[in-house]
């Protein structure tokens, strides 16, 4: 809270706030079971039996076909860089309220066998990303059924 | 264009002058200013107003049902209301809803007033919390994306490159002789290439301000549109495509919400040649990459011809397809008013006033567009004569 005056000369008083709000959001059983395999380092999505596409994140119904998959499919453990953001202006991770730090990279990740998700990559250099270039992921010691179970992803061959 | 009922007027204009700062006055007078303005612009008697819509994005500020709070600024008392949250295209969907409620018959004249005090909260906040929260939330980083970017390098190389710094530059260049616009700056193309990076290849000088301002719009039937003294300016069509959760991510091209809307627009109005057709184009243009990838997505280019012609000077307020005389979004952006802003800017270029940024030529037809956050493109189509019953 503070007060001010400006150029005319009049008063100027602003009332600072800060918003904290509390939540819990409910999963439901297939966005529960995905978040849960996390916990054991791997992926699952589901397969749609129309079109044969595997959806990641798994949804309850297939985008392209309107109905409901049909099995659950374990992902390779790769991917490939279909677009990525290098981000050097510092925003606030809003789950958390934490700013995050930069430069941070998002890339979303398409997999061998159709589709693909939104992630972080742990490679910052743009000159050494590029789309088609294999990624693979890297997993937090302390995993609790969240997406950031998930540190993010890195190149391939920066692994050997 | 789509069946309509009866035909609806644009019949009065009303924006504050759009400023990084408004700590002099709070969000009810600031409505208040836009719409003091379209009373003036309209000389209708608040009396005459049947129904008040209003629109802004309330995880911004953190106000909910500021519409019940904003009642003394913007005339609402003893009236009908609606209230309008569709995030970035808020504006947008607040004139289409404006022009529904008129054509339907049930109301006269109804006024949109769309509004944003964005240096009250935190924008990026506000924007991150429309993500999915279960998988997308966390690795939102907003409207701060250099994705589209990245493809265009990809696809055309430097030229690309030059172009977004370019239309960036043609933006001030119209914000300079727009004095509502929030960022009346002048830059070089070396300015624009040189400013820090966002998230590469964005950076600083391609992205929108955040500003505080509001616009107001008459929407009037065709006999109150006799009546009122302004030159009327006809809705003629709008057309709303969102899939945010249906497309894949992987292949980006398949997010062409902007294409799908005008294929599907120009269709049902007979626009088969745009760049002849349209007069003006107010382009909702959050950063210059997504400007020069909409270019070409909404006048159905498929090899990036926009980037010759932005090189070309072919989008100046004189140039061949005026494009964003006001400044477009880069200029100036209260977000829940952006996208109104746009069509109030289309509007004031078919009545032939928009002042120093008015294009030098008779427009008969004109755009504007809105995008929001889960990609969502709102189109719409005005005209100087009525539309064809």
């Amino acid at each position: 809270m503070g007060t001010k005056t400006d150029k005319q000369g009049r008063e100027i008083v602003e009332i600072r706030y800060e918003m904290g709000i509390p939540g819990t959001f409910a999963t439901g059983p297939i966005m529960g079971h995905m978040l849960n395999k996390l916990k054991d380092k791997e992926l699952w999505g589901n397969r749609c039996g129309k079109c044969q596409n595997v959806l990641f994140p798994p949804k309850i119904v297939c985008p392209k076909c309107f109905v409901e998959p049909t099995e659950w499919v374990k992902l390779d453990d790769y991917g490939y860089v279909a677009t990525f953001d290098v981000v050097h202006f510092p925003t606030v991770n809003p789950l958390t309220g934490e700013m995050r730090p930069v430069p941070y990279t998002t890339l979303i990740v398409a997999l061998p066998n159709g589709g693909g998700f939104f992630h972080f990559c742990l490679e910052h250099d743009p000159e050494k990303l590029a789309p088609g270039k294999k990624v693979v992921p890297v997993w937090r010691e302390d995993r609790k059924a969240t997406p950031s179970d998930l540190e993010g992803f890195v190149l391939a061959d920066d692994q050997g | 264009m789509t069946k309509r009922m009866r035909n609806v007027a644009i019949t009065g204009i009303g924006q504050t002058r759009h400023r990084g700062h408004r700590e002099d006055i709070n969000m009810v007078e600031l409505v208040s200013e836009a719409v003091e303005e379209v009373l003036a612009d309209s000389r209708i008697d608040l009396k005459d107003i049947d129904c008040i819509v209003h629109g802004n994005m309330e995880l911004f500020e953190g106000v909910h049902q500021p519409d019940m709070w904003h009642v003394l600024g913007d005339g609402a008392f003893g009236k009908a209301g609606y209230r309008i949250t569709t995030g970035g295209t808020t504006g947008a969907t607040l004139a289409c809803t404006a022009d529904h409620l008129v054509a339907s018959g049930m109301y006269e004249n109804v006024l949109a007033i769309g509004w944003e005090k964005q240096e009250e909260g935190m924008t990026t906040t506000g924007i991150t919390n429309m993500a999915d929260p279960l998988w997308e939330r966390e690795i939102q980083t907003g409207a701060i994306t250099g994705t589209h970017g990245v493809m265009m390098m990809n696809k055309f190389g430097e030229p690309a490159n030059q172009a977004a710094a370019e239309i960036r530059v043609l933006m001030a260049e119209n914000a300079r002789k727009n004095y509502k616009a929030h960022l009346r700056i002048d830059i070089t193309r070396e300015d624009v290439l040189e400013s820090r990076v966002l998230a590469w290849p964005l950076r600083l000088l391609h992205m929108c301000p955040e500003s505080n301002g509001a616009c107001a719009m008459l929407f009037s039937s065709e006999e109150q549109a006799k009546r009122l003294p302004q030159k009327p300016v006809w809705m003629h069509d709008h057309i709303t495509v969102h899939r945010q959760e249906t497309f894949d991510l992987v292949n980006m091209g398949d997010l062409d919400t902007h294409g799908e809307a005008a294929r599907v627009l120009y269709a049902r109005n007979g626009i088969v040649n745009p760049l002849k057709q349209i007069g003006v184009f107010e382009m909702y243009d959050p950063q210059s990459w997504w400007a020069l990838d909409w270019i070409g997505k909404f006048l159905m280019f498929e090899n990036g011809e926009q980037i010759d012609m932005v090189l070309n000077g072919d989008f100046a307020i004189d140039g061949k397809f005026p494009l964003n005389p006001s400044g477009g979004v880069v200029s100036s952006n209260p977000i829940g008013a952006t996208a109104i802003i746009r069509v109030a800017e289309a509007a004031l270029q078919i009545r032939g006033n928009a002042g120093d940024h008015q294009v030098p030529r008779e427009v008969d037809l004109a755009l504007a567009s809105g995008f929001g956050g889960t990609f969502w493109t709102v189109l719409l189509l005005l005209g100087k004569d009525k539309p064809d019953k």
